[in-house]
């Protein structure tokens, strides 16, 4: 039988993705790693501090990395540059440095929390920082196999050749554990527990074990391998773990942001991030920006600022959400507006956040404008329209 | 180089130039300072580190005589510290009591009593403890400085024609502490912010409480003094003014230089253990310190508890964590560093939480260890704090949100770090009046086996009894000043509960003696401490009829009458000034045990009936209010309506017909079904509605439209709430009822009615749920009791099998009829 060579990449296609992955192309989203390069390199000239073996930055570094909030001076690009280290995170600082100090022990870590609360953005930019690569990246589903942990095999070779190191597709595990770099295991929990488990010996022993090759049986995790899961707590089909996994993963739970102007900045500054994609200037007027924070707090609270108590919708209200809406209200006025946002805008975007399935949802959001924001639209024009575009909508 | 301290001394220096200090200056008023003659000594209250600093510092220099800020006025307590049959933690518990007759004595017709208090913790590690033990070591003579906390409560006394009399400080606290000072400075808050550091705890912490090799206690008396000088330029001086700190530093500078001057001794032998705010006094403000009120306050010592230390984190007298801090302690003593500690605390917590029920192991532990010594290295500190450590524990052992799943963890690790640590009081001290009025009652009432032993004591009481009658009293004045002596239930008697019989279960505890000091505020005795109490409860209930009725029956059972006396007229008045039925008809249930009391005792009973009547009337007018009572009060409405249900049936002298039209009229405009069937239930048993008219209005909704249909449910459950004569009288027509619901019902409706339906049958007694029962079986045409097998079946084939059956009987019924 002839050898059957693998199909090769189109090299335009290859031109693309190189260009792409070095933050040339013109792609939808980059990865952490290239989006901000410019200040992982002048956090990493700053960084005098010892780092664990195969990490690009001492953790002191990856912490202000994430944390921000300051400007370094670097050479970037052959030039002298002041840079300024923006925020990715906002929260509890000592969450981010548990969530560090775990990446540099010997167990996994866990980022668990309620939708939307930015588990996915952490474990990026950890994997950004640390390893210099997010995009080893494992997507849980309740079909996710064991193959797709692990490796798998170029069948057709296999058939031709028999196995061999050369005919083994490594899944993104075993690329992580030979490069010494951060796994990321997205949704972990919808796995089946079997599969899931898989990890156990992965964890533990820091070896895959590959008996199809007698000869090169084993891949030995270099210094610098750990892996990064999130997992939501309300997610419905979630597997638990077993109590053999649950020992190997250290637990950080991200709760929902705490105060309201926290919570604003951070919508603020994603929703400019998420825009200048586009092109487009996120200018929202702190007034809607704020309608926007304090509607989403109060129903997901079930409580207004006054104190009255609203039915919480059904939904998991995060802050997620909240950008989502931002975003879409200033896409809406841009493109088929006058730009300008408006409580109109926010209601005719914000119904479509809350209301989802469940009726309830429904009443929940009516009763909240009937009650709530009637009352303040007597004395603010933003709300005033926000009443009175919910009503017209919701009927 | 000691990174760990250049790490510190950075952040101090730059927390001081974003506070807009000039660090240089700063400095230079420290050396000022401390290099004065008198031997200044800054501490923080419960400091380990500062324990050990002020021990070192006393043994170097030899005093011959130490000031300690501690109460001036506890200055012959001194002995009974340092007494070796005393164990710490203990309190010095200062109380000053100027009742009124003696206040308009001393201040006009006007003036007010007084009553003030103040506890002084300390535990084996407190600074103020270890410079008493080392002023005793050395033969050195120690003076308290401390203001007197009743010296505060001041002007009203001091200057009558002042119509604001400063209030005194909290109980807890006799002023503020370094701890509220610095939260308030701007030089701790950029500390904070610059560090990172997440409490004021943490930052103490991470700056004095870990051992640095190279530190001396020179070194840290200067570092400490450097940080309060921040502290002190940073605070807001009209705060300070307006707190009492500047009145008690002018009389701790004042004790101080009198002691010196009246001693003969020069300030050089002289040495201060006070406060770091306080070194920085002003040594010569012309203002005189508040005069000290001539009537002496009542002072001991008495044992405290880790426990309570802890509750006053957050004030200067509090300790987080007491126990943990006793760890570093004993730590330090035996290796000169806090590395027993970490294991010692990982290891104990989560013993703790497994014997919780968390499922932990050394591995854990382990982890725990490794995790937070990362953290402490990430943080910029030497070795881990309480905070690295707790962080570690929630990482490495909560396996979700900490505050729902790992619940038992974080009671470990409170419970380890708090301690349940008890002080300890040599018995050479003598008690406070009303701590000897307690143990003598206890003898003169023969339950002095209470205190033998730490186990519960059961009594039943009958009141009937003269001396049964005396323990009760004395029992129910104990836990009526909220002390912790045991729980009383009442047996149950023909109607409600006995008033006669209690069964007391009773446990005596050390902690009660001290709840008891606390008490000697109220008076010396415990019958004058519990009539001074009622006394203020009754003022301040107000337009309360429940709280005041209540509180009459509280005198009642306290045997106090005298009380009941003076409480009628207001109790009058606080039921003619509440509108609420709740508050009414607990009232009104408060009243009528008064007055079975009453009528056993032989007392008059006419005021009780005219305010039992006023009671009544008052809350059968409010009945309307309830009408669309939300869910969460139905409860409520249930009692209420009971509680006047009974009288109106039992007694000719209530209204019966003014409630019976309220509640008809509640019953006719309320669209809450449940409501509803409340309404007319009672009204059944009252028998102002017939049972079948009952029936009907039940049918009113099993007929109406599907979303009426379900509110059925919620309507019988009214009815069964309130109602037995509905189901002894009405039983059939119910029945009939409910068969008609389930069967005009479509699925989606049955289920939301059988969940109702079912809540409603579970408020029958079996002998009831047998009626309805028997009631159904006849209804569809099984008469007798032996119809009814088991089913060997499921219900379907069990009913498919009963239609075949039906339609048998009906052929063969016709075949018969047929035949010739």
């Amino acid at each position: 039988m002839a050898k059957k060579t693998a199909k090769s990449i189109d090299p335009a296609q290859a031109a693309e993705i190189r260009a792409s992955s070095q933050g040339t192309g013109d792609v939808l989203r980059q990865p952490a790693e290239v989006q901000y390069a410019a200040e992982l390199e002048a956090i990493r000239q700053n960084d005098g501090e010892a780092a664990p073996r195969s990490w690009r930055l001492s953790p002191r570094a990856v912490l202000r990395y994430l944390t921000g909030g300051e400007a370094v001076d670097a050479e970037i690009g052959g030039k002298m540059t002041r840079v300024p280290i923006t925020r990715k995170f906002f929260g509890d600082r000592a969450l981010v440095e548990r969530a560090i100090v775990t990446l540099a022990s010997e167990r996994a870590l866990l980022l668990v929390g309620d939708p939307g609360t930015g588990k996915s953005w952490l474990s990026e930019h950890l994997a950004a920082a640390i390893s210099g690569d997010s995009t080893l990246a494992i997507q849980g589903t309740a079909g996710t196999t064991e193959e797709q942990i692990k490796y798998s095999w170029n069948i057709a070779r296999v058939i031709a050749e028999g196995p061999n190191p050369s005919n083994l597709i490594p899944a993104p595990t075993m690329v992580a554990m030979k490069a010494g770099k951060l796994l990321r295991f997205e949704e972990i929990t919808r796995c089946v527990p079997d599969v899931q488990d898989a990890l156990v010996s992965i964890i533990s022993d820091k070896a895959i074990a590959i008996p199809e090759l007698p000869d090169a049986s084993t891949v030995y995790a270099r210094p610098g391998f750990n892996i990064i899961a999130t997992a939501n707590s309300r997610d419905q089909g979630v597997n638990e773990f077993s109590a053999a996994l649950k020992r190997r993963f250290n637990y950080v739970y991200m709760p929902i942001v705490a105060d309201r102007k926290t919570e604003i900045e951070i919508v603020r500054q994603r929703m400019a991030d998420l825009l200048s994609h586009e092109d487009i200037p996120a200018v929202l007027e702190p007034g809607i920006l704020e309608l926007i924070a304090t509607a989403f707090r109060e129903l997901r609270d079930g409580k207004t600022g006054e104190g009255v108590n609203v039915k919480p919708p059904a939904n998991p209200l995060s802050t997620a959400e909240a950008i989502g809406t931002a975003v879409d209200a200033v896409l809406h006025a841009r493109y088929f507006g006058d730009g300008a946002v408006t409580g109109a805008g926010i209601a005719r975007n914000l119904i479509g956040s809350i209301v989802k399935d469940d009726p309830q949802d429904l009443a929940a959001l009516k009763e909240y404008v009937v009650i709530v924001a009637r009352k303040r639209g007597l004395q603010d024009p933003h709300w005033r329209a926000f009443h009175d575009e919910a009503v017209n909508l919701l009927g | 180089m000691d990174r760990q301290k250049d790490v510190s001394r950075s952040m101090v220096a730059e927390a001081a130039l974003a506070a807009r200090l000039d660090p240089d200056a700063l400095a230079a008023q420290v050396d000022q300072i401390l290099g004065e003659a008198i031997d200044w000594i800054p501490v923080r209250h419960h400091s380990p580190a500062l324990g050990r600093m002020v021990a070192e510092r006393l043994r170097q220099r030899r005093p011959r005589i130490v000031f300690i800020e501690c109460p001036w006025e506890a200055q012959g307590m001194i002995q009974y510290l340092l007494d070796p049959q005393t164990r710490p933690p203990v309190a010095i518990y200062s109380c000053y009591r100027q009742d009124a007759a003696a206040a308009a004595h001393a201040g006009g017709p006007d003036t007010p009593g007084v009553r003030s208090s103040a506890w002084y913790p300390l535990v084996s590690y407190s600074p103020e403890l270890i410079a008493m033990q080392a002023a005793r070591d050395l033969g050195a003579e120690v003076q308290f400085i401390d203001l007197p906390h009743f010296a505060r409560i001041p002007r009203a006394l001091a200057d009558p024609l002042n119509p604001e009399p400063v209030s005194p400080h909290p109980e807890h606290e006799p002023g503020p502490g370094l701890q509220e000072f610095a939260l308030s400075s701007a030089f701790y808050q950029a500390l904070a912010r610059i560090a990172g550091h997440r409490s004021w705890e943490e930052t103490w912490d991470a700056l004095f409480e870990t051992p640095r090799p190279a530190r001396t206690a020179e070194s840290l008396r200067r570092e400490v003094a450097l940080f309060c000088a921040g502290v002190r330029a940073t605070a807001d001086p009209a705060a300070i003014a307006a707190d009492g700190t500047l009145a008690r530093e002018r009389f701790m500078w004042q004790t101080i230089r009198q002691t010196l001057a009246d001693r003969g001794l020069d300030p050089a032998v002289a040495a201060v253990v006070c406060g770091g705010f306080h070194i920085f006094l002003d040594q010569n403000d012309p203002e005189p310190p508040p005069a000290v009120p001539p009537v002496p306050p009542m002072v001991t010592i008495a044992p405290y508890s880790y426990f309570r230390i802890s509750r006053l984190a957050g004030y200067g007298a509090g300790n987080r964590a007491p126990r943990f801090y006793e760890m570093c302690a004993h730590s330090f003593a035996a290796t000169g560093s806090h590395d027993q500690v970490v294991i010692e605390f990982l290891i104990d917590v989560i013993k703790e939480a497994r014997r919780k029920g968390e499922s932990l192991s050394v591995a854990d532990a382990i982890s725990a260890a490794q995790h937070a010594l990362l953290l402490a290295q990430l943080r910029g500190r030497r070795e881990p704090l309480l905070d690295d450590l707790t962080d570690a524990l929630v990482s490495c052992c909560a396996r979700g949100n900490p505050l729902t799943d790992a619940t038992h963890l974080l009671a470990a690790i409170d419970e380890v770090k708090i301690g349940t640590r008890l002080g300890r009081v040599t018995e050479r001290i003598g008690r406070l009046p009303i701590i000897s009025d307690f143990y003598d009652q206890l003898e003169r009432l023969e339950l002095a086996a209470v205190v033998e032993r730490e186990n519960v004591c059961d009594y039943v009481l009958d009141r009937r009894k003269p001396l049964d009658f005396a323990r009760s009293a004395f029992l129910h004045r104990v836990q009526f000043l909220g002390l912790e002596i045991g729980t009383v239930s009442r047996e149950a008697a023909a109607f409600g509960q006995s008033i006669f019989r209690e069964h007391w279960r009773i446990l005596w505890t050390p902690r009660l003696e001290a709840g008891l000091i606390e008490k000697n505020l109220l008076g010396d005795t415990i019958e004058n401490a519990a009539t001074t109490l009622l006394t203020e409860s009754l003022g301040s209930r107000g337009a309360q009829a429940s709280a005041t009725c209540r509180t009459l029956l509280n005198a009642v059972e306290m045997d106090l009458p005298r009380l009941v006396v003076q409480a009628e007229p207001m109790a009058a008045q606080a039921i003619d000034h509440d509108d609420r039925l709740f508050s009414l008809a607990d009232a009104l249930a408060a009243l009528l045990i008064l007055e079975r009391y009453a009528a056993y005792r032989g007392l008059d009973r006419g005021n009780l009936a005219e305010l039992i009547g006023r009671a009544f009337d008052r809350a059968c007018l409010a009945i309307l209010d309830i009408v669309a009572a939300p869910e969460e009060e139905w409860e409520q409405v249930v009692q209420a309506l009971l509680a006047l249900a009974e009288p109106a049936i039992e007694r000719e002298d209530m209204n019966t017909t003014l409630f019976a039209t309220q509640v008809a009229a509640a019953a006719r405009v309320s669209t809450v079904p449940y409501l509803r069937g409340l309404f007319l239930g009672v009204l059944c048993e009252l028998r102002r509605l017939e049972v079948d008219a009952l029936a009907s209005a039940l049918l009113g909704y099993v007929r109406g439209p599907r979303e009426e249909q379900i509110h059925a449910g919620d309507f019988l459950q009214g009815v069964l709430r309130v109602s037995r004569i509905a189901i002894l009288l009405g039983a059939q027509a119910i029945v009939a009822a409910v068969d008609e619901l389930l069967r005009l019902a479509d699925e989606e409706s049955f289920l939301v009615i059988l969940a109702k339906l079912r809540a409603a049958f579970e408020l029958l007694h079996d002998r009831q749920r047998d009626r309805i029962a028997a009631l159904v079986a006849e209804l569809h045409g099984l008469k007798e009791g032996e119809s009814l097998r088991r089913l060997a079946t499921s219900v379907g084939a069990a009913a498919l099998m009963a239609e075949l059956d039906a339609s048998a009987a009906a052929i063969l019924d016709q075949w018969l009829g047929d035949a010739p």
